[in-house]
């Protein structure tokens, strides 16, 4: 019989499906067992037979690429690799320590600056509408102000631009009428508002007032009533929630009635709904919602053209092409602010080629950081690139750490990487072995990170200004990124040591001597490190200094012990007499010098007239002050005389500064009169002040002066200067005046000096926040360069005991160890000044009075450098100078 | 031990190979196995069983000869390896050990 | 198995080249047990390094198992010295941070052997050099003696074709350098090709044949 062929299909398929390794022996065994069938049994049942054979072997451990294998051998090196990694770092804990320390740190800041810059992309982004939802606002060009500009800084910026949001009430309503895209509308103001509940006054709030679509504009969450019915009534008010807890704490706040006194109105309110708290990151921060129509100037203002106090939100169609509506704004803009734009050509004397004015649509997210803008918590850009650069610079020091600490401590391992290269460990597996060994330093760093950032969240916060919370998103946002800067971390340190270590010869290990590293890299790498910390340490400096002169500067007042009381009596004769009849009540208490009142005070807003001096557009700050208030603030006059109250004809005058004596050109200030009322009559200069800051520093002092007159307003703030040592006394004795003179207000105060230093808080936080990172930073550094230096005196002791041995003094060794750091650091600071500098002067151009840029900062910088690495790698020169020479020799 | 536990069947199979000697191979290995149980035996479960051996140690392999009724393939010829013997020896130690443990009076009552 | 063709290694310095080895010639067949002998400086390690492909000859051929090693890239040596040959060193040269058991296991992971056949390779040279107990200690732990022969399980699991050695011996005192010896002696009986470098006379014994290096040839 002749000898069948088995079915040939099957066998394909056999082939198909089966490994290399079995596909012969399971062959060969079925066609066995095949033939001997054919021979017992008819050859389609051997056929059928021969197909189950082989379809019982159509298991897994049968098929190809059986990659579960490989997967497990991958895992075995890997448990490998991380076994040795682990030991060594249980073998060297000073060194892992000082990595794990550095990489921590970077990572935790790294985690906050990814949180704080998340934070402000996301800015207003809660809002489902956002897209949708645009903040009219106005550009305002200048050409006066251009030339002044151009001329002080010879720069040939020809524009000089304002944007602003606040404008004409009447807007959103026209708006929406007239542009059949604009589907809603809002207006937004914002009025400090007394809340009194059952008669009884509580303190000051903040009062929202809204048109009634705000509420189907933007998110807001809410917790009782019906949107769709609020503000429907003038009295309608929605609290939030922190509010009612605030001030009804036990609840059932639905329906109660709240009084407001709003400006020098007083209204009833009904409680209608609650709502969520508003989110930190978004633009609109709400208390109290009520309608616009309660707020106090928007019954006279509603129609104006004229008045620019109200931001206006528009909701377009979600068909609208907003670039097209944008587009339409200037057409609407030149016909609806026509007068405006007349009055405006006229006064800078331009033709009508060149405009004046503006009008825009902004989408609600670029709001927040469009630092330019006139409006609610706009925020600095700028600060995101500080934070970045911070903390790109920390992780590159901690890398640095890391890599220069694996490559000097890489020649213990040298005898490991022959053995492996012998067992036949490929270059690239010898890579991911010291990738791994990175890798798994930063998730133990990340480990840490993650305990830090969260330690550091509050603080963190307070510097930025933020309030980042740790809730469920956040928190995963936090491991997310941790876990991201860690994989990035570990790559970036754990790639150059990689490379350099695996590319170790086997032979070198043979001939048992030490390899002789070519490490190209290093050097470089620790002058980055010195370089960065140089920069950090340069910009701390100068930050710090100018923070000390701004601090301590002579303002041209003197603003201690003086406390501040806001009347809360609005823009009314109220003010005054409160102030006067403090004065008496206080009169008598030895431990107040003066009493006096202001209609601004320091850091809490400004007032500015323009008046026309023979054509020419004026400008100068005004405050209404009282008699005494010279005396009290001690300010120096020049000339002249304070204001004298028993005169009649003293409303009719004024005190100037010296800016404005310059501004008007005057010869002699006090036989001159400043018509700022534009009436011809003028009032009358009777003294004039030594120029003193009544603004902020980062600002030029303006032309200014002070009247008594109530046309320039009325009484606002009390100004009390205490004498002596008792404030808490004299505290005491104001407010008892107070309370007796005023009982349905609140007494809260401050001090004038906490006021003037509040001008500064957003560069003091953050010149804080970079002598913090330059701590952290110096810190990092100098660890990393203590272990490297420890590395460098181990590997030098031999050197070191025959330079002993042949009499070489402790001292002159001291020298030879610290010498080449002491020569990186240099070099690292000579490359790092010029960037420094270029950084500092930029950030000093926001200060009119700002320190130098020395040559002696850049010194003293560098020798807080070099001193701090001389002790870091002194303690281990001088261990190693000490210790026995001939140990030493014996070593090797 | 985990990861060397040997189940029912492939202690059978290495039972199997070590009888077979130098002869074990798969078809041998299932002829065998039906001869000694009676039971009909797939060769898929034996290949399966000595691919499983040989992963943990207790199974060596190489090609033997080619023949004609093999369609010219070579045999695979398994031998036992050390580790092989030890987990047979363990094995069989459990059962004596277990046998050892049986209170002479349950079979003999079942008996009766 | 090894064939060496007029082999030269020399440094070139300024003025002059200097010859390491010089037109050495060297069969080497399969199950031969060869010591290298020489005085220090003759060029015996070199030799050894070029056998064990770490070093490449400055001139000549060198063929392993009829290959050309002279026209070999990086890849294809690494391929050689993870499945034929093993290496036994003075100084041991265990990995400090793994155990007697992985540091036997690891050439294993490099030639890609599965899990189960790993353990029980593993177990069984354990057990054949007597040396189970050690096996979860570090190398610090043991003696010299027990180091090295952990080294050469770590050289042998791995059924490599040739075994180099260089002086495998010194550093151990007499009585554990006879108890290797006898091992090398064994291995090369069950069928081990062996290359030694040694300075003892006693330890070349053990071998069949002897090559003597004097002045970078072969004397």
């Amino acid at each position: 019989m002749k000898a069948e062929m088995p079915p040939r299909r099957a066998l394909q398929f056999l082939h198909w499906f089966c490994a290399e390794d079995f596909v012969e022996e399971i062959e060969g065994d079925i066609t066995e067992l095949y033939n001997q069938r054919v021979v017992r049994m008819r050859a389609w049942k051997a056929r059928g037979h021969f197909w189950l054979d082989v379809w019982r072997h159509f298991r897994p451990w049968a098929f190809k690429k059986r990659k579960t294998t490989t997967q497990n051998i991958r895992f075995d090196m890997l448990k490998n690799y991380m076994g040795v990694a682990w030991r060594h770092i249980q073998k060297k804990k000073l060194y892992a320590g000082i990595n794990a320390f550095g990489l921590s740190i970077a990572l935790a800041f790294s985690v906050l600056v990814a949180l704080f810059i998340s934070d402000e992309l996301n800015f207003d982004k809660v809002h489902s509408k956002a897209n949708r939802l645009f903040l009219l606002y106005e550009t305002r060009y200048d050409y006066r102000q251009a030339e002044e500009e151009a001329s002080l800084l010879g720069s040939r910026n020809s524009k000089f631009a304002t944007q602003n949001a606040f404008l004409p009430a009447i807007l959103g309503p026209t708006l929406k009428e007239e542009f059949p895209e604009v589907k809603k509308f809002t207006r937004i103001t914002d009025a400090g508002g007394l809340a009194e509940v059952d008669g009884v006054v509580l303190v000051q709030e903040q009062v929202f007032g809204v048109d009634a679509d705000f509420f189907s504009m933007f998110d807001v969450e809410v917790i009782e009533g019906n949107p769709a019915e609020w503000l429907k009534h003038p009295s309608d008010l929605i609290l939030t929630q922190s509010t009612v807890e605030k001030y009804f704490p036990g609840g059932g706040a639905m329906g109660k009635t709240m009084r407001l006194q709003l400006g020098n109105e007083s209204h009833e309110f009904i409680v209608k709904g609650i709502v969520a708290d508003a989110p930190s990151n978004q633009s609109l921060e709400y208390e109290m919602i009520m309608t616009v129509e309660r707020y106090p100037w928007f019954g006279q203002n509603k129609d104006s053209w004229t008045n620019f106090s109200f931001p206006n939100f528009v909701l377009l169609d979600e068909q609208a092409d907003s670039y097209a509506f944008r587009e339409k704004l200037t057409a609407f803009c030149e016909e609806r602010f026509a007068k405006n734009i007349e009055w405006m050509r006229g006064e800078q004397q331009v033709g009508e080629e060149v405009a004046v004015m503006e009008l825009d649509a902004m989408p609600l997210s670029d709001i927040h950081l469009n630092k330019g803008l006139w409006f609610y918590r706009v925020s600095e850009p700028k600060n995101i690139y500080i934070l970045g650069a911070l903390c790109v610079f920390i992780l590159l020091i901690a890398n640095i750490n890391y890599i220069s600490l694996a490559l000097t401590s890489a020649s213990g391992r040298r005898f490991e990487v022959g053995v492996r290269k012998v067992m036949g460990a490929e270059r690239q597996q010898l890579v991911v072995q010291f990738g791994v060994e990175a890798l798994m330093m930063a998730f133990i760093s990340m480990v840490l990170a993650l305990g830090l950032a969260t330690y550091f969240l509050p603080y963190f916060n307070e510097f930025t200004e933020k309030s980042l919370v740790l809730d469920g998103p956040t928190l995963a946002q936090m491991f997310a990124w941790a876990l991201a800067f860690s994989v990035l971390v570990g790559l970036m340190a754990g790639i150059y040591p990689a490379l350099v270590l695996s590319g170790f010869a086997p032979l070198r290990m043979l001939r048992q001597k030490a390899p002789r590293l070519n490490l190209v890299w290093l050097k470089p790498l620790v002058v980055l490190q010195f370089a960065i910390s140089g920069l950090l340490i340069v910009s701390s400096l100068v930050m710090y200094r100018q923070m000390q002169l701004v601090l301590q500067a002579d303002l041209g007042f003197n603003d201690d012990q003086v406390l501040v009381v806001p009347l809360h009596s609005g823009w009314s004769e109220e003010g005054n007499r409160l102030v006067e009849q403090c004065k008496v009540a206080l009169s008598g208490d030895a431990r107040i010098a003066y009493v006096s009142g202001t209609s601004i005070s320091f850091s809490k807003g400004w007032s500015q007239y323009g008046y026309k001096v023979n054509e020419v557009e004026k400008h100068a700050f005004v405050y209404r002050v009282d008699p005494d208030y010279l005396n009290l603030l001690d300010i120096q006059l020049l000339q002249g005389r304070s204001f004298d109250a028993s005169r009649p004809s003293e409303v009719r005058s004024i005190i100037v500064n010296e800016a404005l004596v310059k501004d008007m050109g005057w010869e002699d200030p006090l036989s001159e009169r400043l018509d700022w009322q534009n009436d011809s009559v003028g009032y009358e200069v009777i003294g004039v002040t030594k120029d003193y800051h009544f603004q902020s520093l980062t600002k030029e002092t303006k032309p200014m002066f002070l009247t008594i007159s109530n046309e320039a307003g009325y009484m606002t703030t009390l100004l009390v200067k205490i004498k002596g040592n008792e404030i808490p006394q004299a505290l005491e004795a104001v407010e008892t005046a107070w309370k007796k003179l005023a009982p349905d207000k609140p007494f809260n105060y401050s001090f004038l000096d906490d006021d003037v230093a509040s001008q500064y808080a957003s560069y003091e936080r953050w010149s804080r926040m970079m002598g913090i990172a330059t701590v952290f930073a110096i810190v990092i550094a100098c660890l990393g360069i203590f272990g490297l230096s420890g590395i460098n005196a181990l590997n030098r002791t031999k050197e070191i005991g025959i330079r002993k041995v042949l009499g070489a003094n402790s001292w002159r060794l001291i020298y030879l160890l610290n010498k080449e750091y002491v020569l990186l650091a240099t070099l690292a600071f000579v490359l790092a000044m010029p960037l420094s500098w270029w950084l500092m002067r930029d950030w000093l151009a926001d200060f009119t009075y700002s320190i130098s840029l020395g040559w002696e900062l850049f010194v003293g910088a560098l020798l807080v450098a070099v001193l701090v690495s001389t002790i870091s790698v002194s303690y281990h020169a001088i261990r190693a100078v000490r210790s026995n020479p001939v140990e030493a020799l014996k070593n090797e | 031990m985990k990861g060397t536990y040997l189940g029912e069947f492939e202690e059978l199979v290495l039972l199997t190979v070590a009888v077979l000697y130098d002869e074990a191979y798969g078809v041998a290995v299932k002829e065998e196995i039906e001869k000694q149980t009676e039971r009909s035996v797939s060769i898929g479960a034996v290949h399966a069983a000595m691919v499983r051996l040989e992963e943990k140690g207790f199974l060596e392999s190489r090609f033997g000869e080619a023949t004609a009724e093999r369609g010219g393939k070579r045999k695979k010829l398994y031998t036992v390896t050390t580790a092989g013997q030890k987990a047979l020896k363990e094995a069989l130690d459990v059962r004596q050990r277990l046998w050892n443990k049986i209170p002479d009076m349950v079979f003999n009552l079942k008996l009766g | 198995m090894i064939k060496l063709r007029n082999i030269d290694k020399y440094i070139d310095s300024r003025f002059q080249r200097h010859f390491i080895l010089k037109g050495i010639d060297l069969d080497i067949a399969q199950g031969e047990f060869v010591t290298i002998m020489g005085p220090s400086g003759a060029g015996k390690s070199t030799l050894m390094n070029i056998i064990g492909l770490l070093e490449d000859p400055s001139a000549g051929e060198f063929f392993f198992l009829d290959e050309p090693v002279h026209k070999m890239k990086e890849r294809q040596r690494s391929e050689i010295h993870k499945s034929h040959m093993g290496f036994v060193f003075q100084a041991y040269h265990l990995i400090d941070e793994l155990t007697v058991y992985e540091n036997i296991e690891a050439p294993l992971l490099y030639r890609g052997v599965k899990s189960g056949e790993r353990k029980s390779m593993v177990a069984e040279i354990l057990d054949k050099f007597q040396i189970v107990a050690k096996k979860d200690l570090f190398p610090e732990q043991l003696s010299g003696g027990q180091q090295q022969l952990v080294g050469i399980a770590r050289a042998i699991i791995g059924q490599p074709k040739l075994l180099l050695a260089d002086e495998p011996t010194g550093n151990l005192h007499s009585e554990q350098a006879e108890q290797i010896m006898d091992l090398f002696k064994k291995l090369n009986e069950e069928g081990m090709t062996i290359v030694q470098v040694t300075h003892s006379e006693k330890n070349a014994t053990y071998g069949n044949r002897i090559v003597r290096i004097v002045d970078g040839a072969i004397a």
